[in-house]
Parts: structure tokens; C-alpha cells; sequence
């Protein structure tokens, strides 16, 4: 059962610092604990979107929402599919150099 | 050695308690996109032009992911997702000693990087070229070991 929807005008999946595509009108939903999100691309990069890891990043006026995607993203017609893990980052996270969890010094 | 470059972020300490997060190492495209903003007009057979504004900055930029830095208690906005010329502009807008600070640690990481990557390729080498004179079965494993080197 469905118990919780962001939908967002935009969004990022992210390889570390780079974009590997961006996305509009997209659904993050989460479903017996499960999340997944689906979203039209607007620009991607096949080699980015094969590495691993990345992160769905939903950006706000307070912050940041982060998911980790848990296997290669499908896209169907110019739609991406991915799924999601937990929710990483809670709401009124504000990202000024603060990307600690990619810091590797 | 990756043959891809994977972005992998380094924090950087400055001082005041301040830091910068820098990409550990460019790829060829952010390489190549510095060289152009230090030298974007290039003659065949001449010495490049260097564009003496850019020098300094055309590194910087090509590094820099992020900071901590504040301007009267507020947070300066610094990410790669900010446009190109607004990046340029706020570097631009710091303190001399400031951004100097910035370049030298930025300078002095690059080069620890590189001498890393180089000390890895030059004990795999020495370890490829003992195996190879290790396994060689007639003993003449050393001569034949050099010439496929050089």
C-alpha cells in the first residue's frame, strides 16, 4: 500500500558530484516500505547513469531530499524507473558544502 | 590506474577552522576546459597565449565543489551546479589573501595527488617486471623483459 508520494517538478540523479540526468515531473513514492521513482528525462548521460553509486537528489526551498538508487535505472520512452533505498537525508538539510557522507578526507 | 575518473570529493582545511571540498583529480574534459580558460587562443607552432587573468582562477574553478566559507555570518554559495559565470564572479569577489589561501591548498594537493599516481604506476611496474623475470622458464626472462619495457 501506497503511504507516502513526493512529487516534484524536478530532480537530479546524481553520481557524486556529477548530474548523470536530470528529471522532470517526477514520483517518488513509497509502497510496503519500498521506494521507487519515476520521472521523464530531460537530459542524461549513459555513462554516468551505469556507474554506481547514485542518488536521487529533490532539491527545496529549505533543502534537500536524498535517496540512494539501488540498482541501474530503466528508462522506458524517455521515462526513468528506478528503485530507492531508504530516505537518506531528513527534510530542512541544507547541502552548502556539507556533502559529508562523499567526503573521503 | 581507474580508466575512468571516479569523482571523489577531498575536504581541505584553511585556516580559521574554514575548508574546501576539491575534486581529488580532473578528468580529461575538466582538464581540458581548464587549459582552454588559461589559454583560449592557441596558434599552431606557437607558444600558447596564457590569458594572465585566468590563470589563477581557470584552476581554482576547476576544482573547487564547495566551502564553508561565510560573509558576515552567512554562508556563501558555492557548488558545482551554480552556473559557470557565477562561480567565476563570486571567486572573483574574495578577499586576495583569501582566494591565495585557497589556490596554494588547492596547488599543494594536485601534487600530492600526482606523486601518488605516480609512486602506484612505478611499483606496479616493478612488480610487473619481477614477475616477468621470475617467470621466465629459460632464464633469459631479464633481457626479454626489458625489451617488451622500452
Amino acid at each position: 500500500m501506497t503511504d507516502r508520494t513526493v512529487t516534484v517538478a524536478v530532480a537530479k540523479v546524481m553520481w557524486s558530484y556529477y548530474t548523470a540526468a536530470d528529471v522532470r515531473d517526477c514520483t517518488v513514492t513509497r509502497t510496503d516500505g519500498q521506494w521507487q521513482m519515476v520521472g521523464s528525462i530531460v537530459s542524461s548521460d549513459a555513462l554516468r547513469l551505469s556507474r554506481q553509486p547514485l542518488t536521487l537528489v529533490v532539491t527545496h526551498q529549505h533543502g534537500c531530499l536524498k535517496w540512494p538508487v539501488l540498482e541501474q535505472p530503466q528508462i522506458v520512452d524517455g521515462v526513468l524507473h528506478a528503485r530507492l533505498g531508504p530516505l537518506e537525508v531528513p527534510d530542512g538539510y541544507h547541502r552548502q558544502a556539507e556533502d559529508r557522507q562523499a567526503v573521503s578526507q | 590506474m581507474d580508466t575512468i575518473v571516479k569523482p571523489k570529493i577531498v575536504r581541505l582545511s584553511l585556516s580559521d577552522g574554514h575548508y574546501i571540498d576539491v575534486r581529488r583529480r580532473l578528468n580529461t574534459g575538466e582538464q581540458q576546459d581548464m587549459f582552454a580558460a588559461m589559454a583560449p587562443y592557441l596558434v599552431a607552432g606557437e607558444k600558447p597565449q596564457l590569458k594572465s587573468q585566468a590563470v589563477m582562477t581557470a584552476k581554482v574553478l576547476a576544482y573547487l565543489l564547495g566551502w564553508s566559507l561565510t560573509d558576515d555570518g552567512a554562508p556563501i554559495p558555492m557548488s558545482p551546479d551554480l552556473p559557470d559565470g557565477v562561480r567565476m564572479a563570486t571567486v572573483r569577489s574574495i578577499d586576495p589573501d583569501v582566494f591565495r589561501e585557497i589556490r596554494e591548498a588547492i596547488d599543494t594537493h594536485e601534487a600530492a595527488v600526482e606523486l601518488e599516481i605516480e609512486q602506484t604506476k612505478n611499483a606496479r611496474a616493478g612488480v610487473s617486471d619481477s614477475n616477468k623475470t621470475r617467470s621466465s622458464p629459460d632464464g633469459l626472462g631479464v633481457g626479454r623483459s626489458l625489451e617488451s619495457v622500452n
